[in-house]
């Protein structure tokens, strides 16, 4: 067969694929048209388009406490902001405190960060403006970052906290810090840790243009839409009462669990521990990092108040309970015989374990439990439904029990060998 | 339009028979390396022998399997052939060594190494039976290693540790206390698509391998042919990891500031007592780890010949960490010898208040030379197998005593 047979076919589908691309410019045409006119109507309205940090994920990757907060978030929003350093702060802050400026480090997860709060609710905040009117010329750093536990709190102390040079460091140790996971060390690709994930190139190339466009905005976040549909009159769907859903933390980290049971190909990485003897690995593991934490601040020569759980985790109804963000418990149910028997037999263990490598190492550990086992939901407003972040009178409430304990700290057993030195 | 057609057509063939040609030429030229006895590389010479890690900073590349033991690491990352569980067996009792690449023996045959040879003299002293891991890491310092023990170590559930301290081990970092969207670990960077592309495939080609790593090709070419491409520099030491990881390599061999000291004395305390709080504070939660789990520890400190050789010899050795503060002290020399003393008292306070043991090296660094015994490489830090076996022979017998302590504890 000649390829003069073929004119004939050749030019159908030159025609065809003509018509196709004069079909494909217009409706191309007209949908720029479209969306230039509903982002200039969006505008008009008062949208803007996302910060990409904001946008982004809260954290980003570190190579010495897992992940930080994303530094420079500089959005309207309160909840969202950090400064330079990746601290949840609109302040900038010098390494080295200002002479006569005594400064505190607060360190934690989420219910350290204040998720969902305006920057003066946070915990840090209220405990600075305690500490100023007390007298004090106070300076206060919130160095929590969603999702951690204490095997993140111990990288961050080490390269980052005592860098700072605090005075005194506040440790924040609410359920899931008290956790630390254990990390595989099996990978043969990069592993992401808890809360940063690595997205596609759709993805990232969305939320990249999304910073210049309110329709890309909606489009990556769709839930922004209904601010200016409310604003109408209309309601796309009710606020779900009672859903406290962080940044980053719960959500993030669902699903992991303090005891390793990654398998791997090999089989090497099976958790064989008989189930009455998980309770003292557990324990062994918070306090070997709580006490490396203690001891890198101890020798330091910096005070330490310890925060231990603290929600209405005893007199509340099962139907709370059953709500709280407690994926971390859940996981002991088993070996407990139910979640209120986990919750209070963890919680036990957890308390006393803070207690005693706390006073081994000179801390100042609160004592929350009368606190505790008098709250509910009903009764009290210290702690938002989620049960594990305070809300901001809980806040104030843990400021005045921490700023007490700050002022009689007693000093530091590491100053004496320091004088050695000298 | 017939002709437009025929042009196209004649086009396409001669780049097929281009591109067949070009691959029958890769073919026969990547047979005829293999012939001559040259292999792909292995990933850690083609990559980088370490790979990021999110609690540590770095570790050493797993699952390599190279023809050279120096490059061996089993699926965990460990410098050893053998693979292990997470949890040791019944009545085995797991001993982990920790350190820089003075742990990970550099320049050394397996069997050679630190955690080896301990093994062995464990073995012959004790009736039970042990096994040494081998975590040395190339590059690291305490900071590294208080991230490994928290992160990975415990989880080994050892009955001792042993934390060998070199020059650069005492020096724990202070990471710029900025977040980076980019992962902070010293020594490894992200490449390009074409080069990551390029590198990939070198582990299949020989031929790519050499576009990959051109270097490479001369080493081996060296060690097939009897004939030397370039003459070796006498007393060129293998660059240390810390210098492969961007660390300045010429501060170690020419000193600014080598002169006689005038006072001998540390010249800002200030300075001094910042560096001291900082590896008090490092080793002391990296001990306070150990000692909750009921881990026995063993430190050693420093190990090398820093006394007995000339200016000129320490000029040589690898101890840029010293270089400085060389205006505190003086001169390098004073300035190594103060700095070795100020870390031996911080160590051992910080030893003593954890219940950790110490294995002072002190009384056999004030004796070495440089080469009698020859228990140093060429620069000063990294032991030879020999010096490796006489540090062992120094461990074991505290660290036996040590064991049966905490085992005593224990009951």
């Amino acid at each position: 067969m000649g390829l003069e047979t073929l004119n004939p076919l050749m030019s159908l589908v030159w025609n065809f694929t003509a018509a196709i691309a004069r079909i494909a410019w217009w409706a191309s045409i007209a949908l720029l048209a479209t969306a230039l006119c509903l982002e200039g109507v969006a505008r008009l309205l008062g949208q803007k388009p996302q910060s990409i940090a904001a946008g982004l994920s809260a954290t980003v990757p570190d190579g010495y406490a897992g992940w930080q907060l994303r530094p420079n978030v500089t959005t309207g929003v309160d909840w969202a902001a950090t400064n330079s350093r990746g601290l949840h702060d609109r302040r900038e802050l010098q390494l080295k405190p200002d002479p006569g400026v005594f400064r505190v480090a607060v360190q934690g997860s989420s219910v350290t960060y204040g998720p969902g709060l305006y920057l003066k609710d946070t915990l840090p905040m209220q405990l600075e403006n305690l500490l100023n009117q007390r007298g004090h010329s106070a300076e206060v750093l919130n160095f929590g970052v969603h999702g951690y536990n204490l095997l993140n709190v111990l990288g961050q102390s080490v390269a980052y906290t005592l860098q700072h040079e605090p005075h005194a460091v506040v440790l924040v140790l609410d359920l899931q810090v008290s956790y630390p996971v254990e990390p595989t060390m099996i990978h043969r690709k990069p592993v992401e840790p808890a809360g940063v994930k690595q997205l596609s190139v759709i993805d990232s190339w969305l939320k990249r243009w999304s910073e210049s466009s309110v329709l890309l905005t909606w489009l990556d976040f769709p839930m922004g839409l209904r601010r200016p549909v409310d604003a109408l009159g209309l309601r796309l769907n009710s606020v779900q009462g009672g859903k406290f859903e962080s940044l980053g933390s719960p959500k993030a980290n669902a699903g992991q669990s303090s005891t390793v049971t990654v398998a791997d190909t090999k089989g090497l990485l099976k958790d064989e521990t008989p189930l009455s003897q998980r309770p003292q690995v557990r324990s062994r593991r918070l306090r070997s990092l709580l006490a490396a934490v203690l001891a890198a601040y101890r020798e330091s020569g910096i005070g330490i108040v310890v925060v231990p759980p603290f929600g209405p985790y005893y007199a509340e109804v099962d139907e709370n309970l059953a709500r709280f963000s407690l994926q971390m418990i859940a996981n002991y149910s088993e070996e407990y015989g139910g979640l209120r028997q986990a919750l209070v037999g963890e919680l036990g263990r957890i308390t006393n374990d803070i207690q005693q490598v706390g006073r081994r190492y000179g801390a100042v550990v609160l004592n929350l439990d009368s606190v505790n086992r008098q709250m509910t939901l009903g009764t009290s407003d210290l702690v938002s439904p989620d049960g594990i972040h305070p809300t901001p009178a809980g806040y104030r409430f843990l400021a005045g029990q921490i700023a007490d304990s700050l002022s009689g700290l007693p000093r530091p057993a590491r100053q004496a060998s320091q004088d050695r030195l000298e | 339009m017939p002709v437009r057609w025929l042009l196209i057509g004649r086009l396409a063939q001669v780049v097929s028979v281009t591109l067949a040609l070009l691959f029958a030429t890769g073919l026969a030229a990547e047979s005829l390396l293999r012939i001559c006895g040259l292999w792909p590389l292995d990933p850690a010479q083609v990559h980088s022998d370490i790979v990021p890690d999110s609690y540590s900073g770095w570790r050493m590349r797993p699952d390599v399997h190279a023809a050279r033991e120096q490059e061996i690491t089993n699926n965990f990352g460990f410098h050893d052939q053998r693979e292990y569980a997470n949890k040791p067996a019944p009545n085995l009792e797991r001993v982990i060594v920790q350190g820089s690449s003075v742990v990970y023996g550099l320049k050394c045959g397996l069997s050679e190494t630190l955690p080896r040879q301990l093994e062995r003299a464990l073995l012959k002293a004790k009736s039970n039976p042990v096994e040494v891991l081998n975590f040395g890491v190339q590059g690291y310092s305490l900071l590294n290693a208080v991230g490994q023990t928290s992160a990975y170590a415990l989880a080994f559930q050892p009955t001792a540790a042993v934390i060998v301290l070199d020059i650069q081990m005492c020096y724990p970092e202070e990471p710029i206390p900025v977040p980076r969207p980019e992962p902070d670990a010293r020594g490894v960077k992200r490449l390009d698509p074409t080069e990551a592309w390029l590198r990939r495939s070198a582990k299949h080609s020989v031929l790519l391998s050499i576009v990959a790593a051109p270097g490479q090709l001369q080493l081996r070419l060296k060690r097939l042919l009897p004939l030397a491409l370039k003459q070796e520099k006498a007393g060129k030491i293998p660059s240390a990891p810390v210098n492969e990881l961007g660390t300045p390599n010429d501060s170690a061999k020419t000193p600014p500031g080598i002169k006689k000291s005038r006072t001998g004395t540390v010249g800002n305390p200030a300075a001094a007592m910042a560096r001291s709080r900082r590896l008090r504070s490092v080793l002391g939660a990296l001990l306070a780890a150990y000692s909750e789990s009921g881990v026995a520890v063993l430190v050693v400190t420093p190990f090398g010949p820093y006394y007995q050789v000339t200016d000129e010899v320490l000029a040589r050795f690898t101890l840029h960490h010293v270089t400085p503060f060389i205006p505190e002290y003086g001169g390098f020399r004073q300035a190594v010898h103060g700095e070795l003393a100020r870390i031996r008292v911080d160590v051992e306070t910080v030893v003593q208040e954890y219940g950790a043991v110490l294995v002072d090296m002190t009384p056999e660094n004030l004796k070495l030379t440089a080469d009698a015994p020859p228990y140093f490489l060429k620069d000063g830090v990294h032991p030879s197998p020999s010096g490796y076996s006489y540090l062992a022979s120094r461990i074991v017998p505290v660290l036996v005593e040590a064991m049966n302590r905490e085992r005593q504890k224990g009951n």
